[in-house]
């Protein structure tokens, strides 16, 4: 063994150049609660003490009880005991799930720099996505040769684009199904319910086939994070788009003002779910790759004239009669 | 008036017609072009071998036929041109794949395989009505010595024993030249006929060239068919030398050494390049950088010579007089960095960077004669994987003598070294192959990338 360890002589004979690599630009704004960090010194310290007294208090009352109980009769004290013990387990554990969804949804990788993908990053982030099989892939695929820069490239063409697939599917699917609901619906207060219920199960969706899995506060992280997002973006993207925009103005016009709605509430649901696979993909979407609302806005409104030819036309048959 | 008329519809309709064609072309004739020992055999068998398995696992990612599903098959195909002999591509892999396992035999003779590529295509008008094409690729195997007299073509003899002459001042060359300097003093004072003398001091002159290859492993010797003659071994052709400037030539002499000198030109070389140059409308360029840096600062330099008399001979300008022999257009160019598994991989992206330093003042004559480049570092056929010892790379593989060896091989200069760097030198281990039949496809290195560069865009 010593002798095949055997070194050539080593002489670093200048530090190698640094492999210089653009980092992959991205306009990604993760809410990092500035705000409210504040507030919580001052009134979050008092609604936790507020929370913490409020369970002490419970908790000594449920303990009296069970010892009242267990005076009177000993089997009702046994009983509550056991109803006590169920809760706290099952509370426990859901409190627990909480606590790890939420630290895995903050603590997700995400390759920031191309340059950062070794093997072993980039076998994590693979890993991540929770699919055996693409993980197998990428087993099969990946070369120790590669350079950082080369295995991004690999990681989004072989592995990333697979998901992708799925996940514009999902987002073209909710986002045409949101604009027919709501164009049909008619009703601004059913339209916001069709928007929430629509958008929370594409979210999840979206995010479970990154291998995010969502809790309860997760969640709402999670929304409050594409919000964001979408906030901070939208005035660049209103830019690239502006095209599009002239488009919906021209269209709008023939547009019967309820298929209006169902097309913008549709835009919206698309624009949720690219804010929710940015976030919880574990690379960047390459520029070229980035979806357009253009295109978007075209299959929306072939949906639209697909569902609902009567309300797509109601507007121009008005015009008419009105002549 | 008329035929003015007719003449300018004939050419637009020529122009038309050309265009068509050139747009439809599915041939592509590459050139493999590098100096004696930079990798060209085993760079044609790893492409080869890369194509005809690209559907049977091999790692062919950057490939985009491949990993988009595209290409049917692949498949040698008979050439055209009879009288070639066909590259031993199946011999090669024998070699490789033996017991034990060996590098293919060095070449001394040219030879020419063709490739076809049948694959799907996509985004053109025509693809939903055609379930494949063919992609014909046309590749030539030669001894890099014969390269080198290229530059020939350009020189007429006076000029060439001046060149030569010069170089012959130099230490490394001059320690061989003394038995042939001897010779011709002799023959200077001898009484045989001029055929005669000239005949024994070109064989000498032939010893000094082996021996300048041999012993100082030097490249820029010329003539290079002196030192693989091929069918010409022994015949009055190569009966020639350049004549050193420290003696005065007898004119009858001098008479003979032109003839001979012109007829190489014209019957040797120029044939040479007129059948299988002259219409390749791809290259690579083949540079072996550890082995010149590992054979030190004289071979060093004269490799970087003789690759620019090389490259000065395959300049692409509009106007150059290679133009008219080489009738086709070059519309790319790949240079490659070979034997990239010498060195782990955090050193693959230096060893391209020292190549494009080395290569600056050409690439600044591609950019402005508008002809695409790129650089890679290329292993096409892998014999070592990369490791890691105390946090240091390390390739890993079997050395010439059978046993396995790890080692962290000398760190890569960034440009030419400095005489500080030369002192301390550099070494590279010469790694045996070791592969098996299991194996097939055999390992490579980045040979998807310069494919991709390469023959993709005909493979839309
Ligand atoms: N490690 C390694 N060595 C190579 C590779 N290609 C060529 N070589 C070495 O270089 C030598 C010359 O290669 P060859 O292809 O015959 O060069 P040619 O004279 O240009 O045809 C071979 O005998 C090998 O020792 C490679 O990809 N990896
Ligand atoms: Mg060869």
């Amino acid at each position: 063994m010593s002798d095949e360890q055997e070194m050539l002589e080593f002489n670093p004979q200048q530090p190698m150049q640094e492999i210089d690599v653009e980092p992959e630009q991205e306009t990604l704004v993760v809410a990092e609660e500035p705000l409210t960090a504040k507030q919580k010194s001052g009134r979050g310290r008092w609604l936790i003490l507020g929370v913490g007294l409020l369970i002490a208090a419970i908790l000594a009352e449920s303990v009296l009880q069970i010892y009242q109980a267990w005076q009177s009769h000993w089997w009702l004290g046994a009983l509550w005991l056991a109803a006590i013990v169920i809760l706290v387990v099952v509370s426990g554990y859901w409190v627990i799930r909480e606590c790890v969804l939420l630290y895995r949804l903050k603590h997700r990788r995400q390759l920031k720099r191309h340059d950062e993908c070794t093997s072993d990053y980039a076998q994590a982030l693979v890993k991540q996505l929770q699919r055996t099989d693409l993980l197998r892939e990428w087993q099969r695929i990946d070369e120790d040769y590669w350079q950082p820069q080369e295995r991004a490239e690999r990681l989004q063409q072989d592995i990333m684009q697979n998901v992708d697939r799925d996940a514009q599917r999902v987002i073209n699917k909710s986002a045409s199904e949101t604009a027919v609901l709501v164009a049909v619906s008619g009703n601004s207060l059913l339209d916001a319910v069709i928007m929430l219920w629509r958008n929370q199960r594409m979210i999840s969706k979206v995010a479970a086939l990154y291998g995010v899995e969502l809790g309860y506060f997760s969640r709402i992280r999670l929304w409050r994070m594409i919000l964001t997002n979408i906030a901070y973006a939208g005035v660049s993207e209103l830019l690239t788009d502006a095209g599009s925009q002239l488009l919906s103005a021209e269209l709008a016009a023939k547009l019967s003002m309820r298929a209006g709605q169902g097309l913008g509430a549709g835009l919206l649901t698309a624009r949720l779910g690219y804010a929710a696979r940015q976030l919880c993909r574990p690379l960047p979407v390459p520029k070229e790759r980035r979806a357009r609302l253009t295109d978007v806005q075209t299959s929306l409104l072939g949906a639209l004239k697909n569902a609902l030819p009567q309300v797509w036309r109601a507007r121009s048959n008005a015009d008419n009669s009105g002549k | 008036m008329k035929s003015t008329v007719t003449s300018t519809a004939n050419s637009i309709k020529q122009q038309a017609h050309d265009a068509l064609h050139r747009g439809l072309d599915r041939h592509v004739r590459l050139a493999v072009t590098g100096l004696r020992r930079a990798g060209k055999t085993a760079f044609i068998t790893g492409l080869i071998e890369q194509l005809l398995h690209a559907n049977e696992g091999a790692a062919l990612g950057f490939f985009d036929v491949v990993r988009e599903g595209r290409l049917v098959a692949s498949q040698l195909t008979p050439s055209p041109q009879w009288q070639i002999p066909r590259f031993k591509y199946e011999q090669a892999i024998e070699a490789l794949c033996g017991q034990p396992s060996r590098w293919p035999e060095s070449t001394n003779s040219l030879s020419q395989i063709r490739l076809t590529l049948r694959y799907q295509p996509t985004g053109h008008w025509y693809s939903r009505w055609l379930s494949y094409r063919d992609l014909t690729l046309d590749i030539v195997d030669y001894p890099g010595e014969w390269l080198l007299d290229l530059p020939l073509l350009s020189l007429d003899y006076e000029a060439w024993s001046q060149q030569q002459s010069t170089l012959l001042e130099r230490p490394e060359r001059e320690q061989h030249a003394q038995a042939w300097l001897q010779s011709i003093r002799s023959e200077l004072a001898s009484e045989h006929s001029a055929d005669e003398s000239i005949r024994r001091i070109a064989e000498q002159y032939q010893l000094f060239l082996a021996a300048c290859r041999d012993q100082s492993q030097l490249c820029f010797l010329q003539p290079g068919r002196m030192l693989m003659p091929g069918e010409l071994a022994g015949a009055p052709a190569l009966h020639f030398f350049p004549w050193p400037q420290q003696f005065s030539c007898p004119e009858h002499w001098q008479r003979l050494l032109v003839k001979r000198y012109q007829h190489y030109q014209q019957q040797v070389i120029k044939p040479f390049y007129q059948s299988y140059f002259s219409h390749f409308n791809r290259q690579v360029i083949l540079v072996d950088l550890l082995d010149a840096l590992q054979a030190g600062e004289q071979a060093f330099a004269d490799r970087q010579e003789a690759l620019a008399a090389l490259l000065e001979s395959f300049s692409y300008g509009e106007n150059h007089w290679l133009r008219r022999l080489f009738s086709a257009r070059i519309e790319r160019v790949a240079l490659v960095a070979t034997k990239a598994d010498q060195v782990p991989p955090n050193q693959h992206h230096a060893l391209a960077e020292l190549l494009r330093q080395l290569l600056l003042d050409k690439r600044r004559q591609w950019q402005f004669d508008n002809v695409p480049h790129e650089v890679f570092s290329v292993a096409s056929l892998a014999a070592t994987s990369a490791g890691e010892v105390d946090g240091q790379q390390v390739v890993q593989g079997v050395d010439e003598n059978g046993q396995t060896r790890r080692v962290a091989p000398s760190a890569l200069p960034q440009s030419t070294p400095m005489a500080q760097q030369w002192q301390k030198g550099f070494q590279y281990l010469r790694f045996a192959p070791n592969f098996s039949r299991q194996q097939i496809p055999l390992p490579h290195q980045r040979l998807d990338k310069v494919l991709q560069y390469l023959v993709g865009d005909k493979l839309t």
